[in-house]
């Protein structure tokens, strides 16, 4: 025991590194965030903010608006076939192990690798054009790039967003429901459930806290969506990064750049709080 | 309600083999104790009998119908598993509810129902928690509880009430015993208490290795040994079995000798006898004579120990206090119908009573 009056340091010690490395990485950057965004020469400047809202040059609400619907489309098209590849793969049959590892490659990829591989499948000359005329289904190719062919980029992108990261997921919640007890099932199996209610009932609530992990981190990531979209549609599909990287990088307004950061940042925080909140394992608490 | 057969079941695991040709039938109602050391295919009977493991030879049979391919949820059993598999994300009400839920019974039904088992088992206080807020005993009994709460027609036990106190486990397996009967459903439950098994058992198939080695009443399996497996399994303290030669009628055993024995055997033998039956003093029967190696005084039984003066060593036990000392030379008499004889090369029995 310490003595009186001093419990506090043991704790503070055990606390410190976690609050050191909290105030280096996550703290500071974004005070020094906030400093470039509104502070740009010393004095605070709303500037950003309306060169953001309102000059013609701004794409914020569009970028908004397709980072949304991407999240939107992309997130439950994954969780849901990375749900299914897990029935499937739960199951024991030859070839398991293979399929397993088959679907978790894409988690090796890089995002700019996935997106040009996708691009160049998906071009006027690309394999899929080819097939697809070789087997007469066409005759002419489609274009999926362009901006007059937007509704199709964002078709090529949520395929490309799909394929890369659907193997996180999928590899977050095998991992949970592998961790639960066989005779779980089987005890389900012999009270008389059907595959119905063992997916519903056993199945769903014990892989809860693996699908809210995989949901957290694949939202977050979702927000921050960048390379794909860059080199499949370039701006004419502007996303929230997209544009924190054109404004820093081509037009240098440092101060526009840091805002939108700031947004992607709030954004991805009030969602995991959200999540934390909404998907609650009971049984988990003590 | 329904009887169960086994065909020469034999399943494998990789290359163990787990059960070696089971051929076992379990009548309709009855209760029918599988007893056997850790290992030997319990559990995996049970599985087989479910229907969570697909034997790889052989047939199971409920009444007359081939129940091998069938899936467990076709086949109206229920069990308790020996690692409990409750849902830990379900409180102990839906658990027990489950089964009822999954059959679609009205809501007042399964309350009724659920509170009935759950008082049968004296969980009622605990309907509101989750399985990990329970003890392992309490656990147990919620497993049990959901077991009993549906009206299978085969109800599978493993180990029910293992984990549970002296007290609470004489208690539960009178109310299991009492269940079954009054519900005529046919049951096969697996302990490693012999006890237990005596009480619950209206026969017991003994197992060894993923054979059956005797299936018989209680009263037949620990009369009539139909091994040295069973006869040593079977009772505690452990039957004792000496080497012996049988020549025209005579029996003759650590030095002693036994006339008008009436037994098809002749040549080497393996004698068995248990301690309970032996009698301190010379009367009728296998005399024996040896010294008090050292005694056990388990208050309404004793224990003694003794060296025989041909080397062997036995065990008696006689009931409440004996007047024995360490050390002193003692006689003892093996009544004839306490004499069990077995063939020494296949350990099978020859006669019981000589
Ligand atoms: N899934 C499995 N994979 C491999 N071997 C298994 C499996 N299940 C059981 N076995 C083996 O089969 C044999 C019988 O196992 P089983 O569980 O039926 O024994 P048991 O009689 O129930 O034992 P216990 O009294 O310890 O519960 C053992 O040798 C065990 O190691
Ligand atoms: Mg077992």
């Amino acid at each position: 025991m310490a003595p009186a009056g001093r419990e506090w340091v043991k704790p503070a010690l055990l606390m410190a590194p976690a609050i050191l490395y909290l105030t280096i990485f996550i703290v500071y950057p974004i005070i020094d965030t906030i400093i470039i965004a509104f502070f740009p020469e010393g004095r605070f400047s709303t500037e950003s903010l309306e060169y953001l809202l309102y000059s013609p040059l701004s794409k914020f609400w569009d970028a908004i608006k397709f980072t949304l619907i991407l999240a939107a489309l992309v997130v439950p098209i994954e969780t849901v076939l990375a749900l299914i590849a897990t029935l499937v793969l739960l199951q024991p049959f030859k070839g398991r192990d293979t399929a397993v590892y088959i679907l978790s490659i894409p988690i090796a990829i890089s995002d700019v690798a996935a997106g040009l591989i996708w691009y160049s499948m998906l071009t006027s000359k690309g394999f899929v054009n080819k097939v697809l005329i070789e087997l007469g289904v066409i005759d002419s190719p489609i274009y999926f790039f362009g901006y007059e062919f937007r509704d199709r980029a964002l078709l090529a992108i949520v395929l490309a967003e799909v394929w890369r990261s659907m193997a996180i997921v999928f590899i977050i919640i095998f991992a949970g429901a592998q961790l639960i007890h066989r005779e779980l099932f089987e005890a389900a199996d012999v009270f008389g459930a059907s595959f119905w209610v063992k997916l519903r009932h056993i199945l769903l609530p014990m892989i809860k806290p693996s699908i809210q992990a995989a949901l957290i981190i694949r939202t977050l990531f979702a927000f921050q969506v960048f390379a794909v979209v860059w080199i499949l549609a370039g701006r004419d599909i502007p996303v929230l990064a997209g544009e924190a990287y054109y404004n820093l990088v081509e037009i240098h307004r440092f101060d526009v750049a840091a805002l939108y950061a700031l947004i992607i940042a709030i954004l991805s925080m009030t969602t995991g709080f959200l999540y934390l909140r909404m998907l609650r394992a009971r049984h988990l608490e003590v | 309600m329904a009887s169960v057969r086994l065909e020469g079941v034999v399943k494998r695991f990789g290359r163990t083999i787990a059960l070696r040709g089971i051929d076992l039938e379990i009548r309709d109602g009855e209760s029918m104790v599988l007893l056997g050391p850790s290992g030997c295919g319990k559990t995996t009977t049970l599985r087989v009998i479910a229907g969570l493991e697909r034997p790889d030879e052989g047939r199971v049979y409920f009444d007359d119908r081939d129940v091998t391919d069938l899936p467990p949820r076709s086949r109206n059993v229920s069990m308790v598993f020996q690692s409990y598999a409750l849902w830990p994300h379900m409180k102990v009400y839906d658990n027990i509810a489950f089964p009822l839920k999954v059959r679609r019974l009205p809501e007042s039904e399964i309350r009724k129902r659920v509170r009935w088992a759950a008082e049968l088992m004296e969980i009622e206080g605990l309907l509101d928690r989750y399985p990990h807020q329970l003890s392992g005993g309490q656990r147990q009994r919620v497993a049990v509880a959901r077991a009993i709460v549906v009206e299978p027609e085969v109800l599978l036990m493993d180990e029910p009430l293992s984990n549970l106190d002296a007290i609470l486990r004489v208690k539960m397996r009178s109310e299991i015993k009492k269940l079954q009967r009054k519900l005529g459903v046919t049951m096969v439950y697996v302990t490693h208490d012999q006890v237990e098994a005596m009480v619950i058992g209206d026969r017991i198939a003994v197992m060894n290795n993923g054979r059956i080695m005797q299936v018989g009443t209680p009263s037949q399996i620990y009369k009539e040994p139909a091994n040295t497996f069973v006869a040593t399994f079977i009772g505690s303290p452990q039957m004792n079995i000496l080497e012996g030669f049988v020549d025209d009628g005579k029996l003759v055993v650590a030095g002693s000798e036994l006339l008008g024995v009436e037994a098809e055997a002749r040549g080497r033998v393996l004698v068995g006898f248990r301690p309970e039956r032996v009698l301190i003093g010379v009367f009728d029967g296998l005399v024996l004579e040896g010294v008090v190696d050292f005694v056990e005084s388990l208050g309404s039984l004793t224990i003694i120990h003794v060296a025989l003066d041909s080397g062997s060593k036995i065990v008696v036990s006689i009931s409440g206090e004996a007047d024995v000392e360490q050390g002193s030379r003692i006689r003892l008499t093996v009544p004839r119908d306490a004499i069990h004889l077995f063939d020494p090369e296949s350990g099978s029995a020859i006669t019981h009573g000589v």
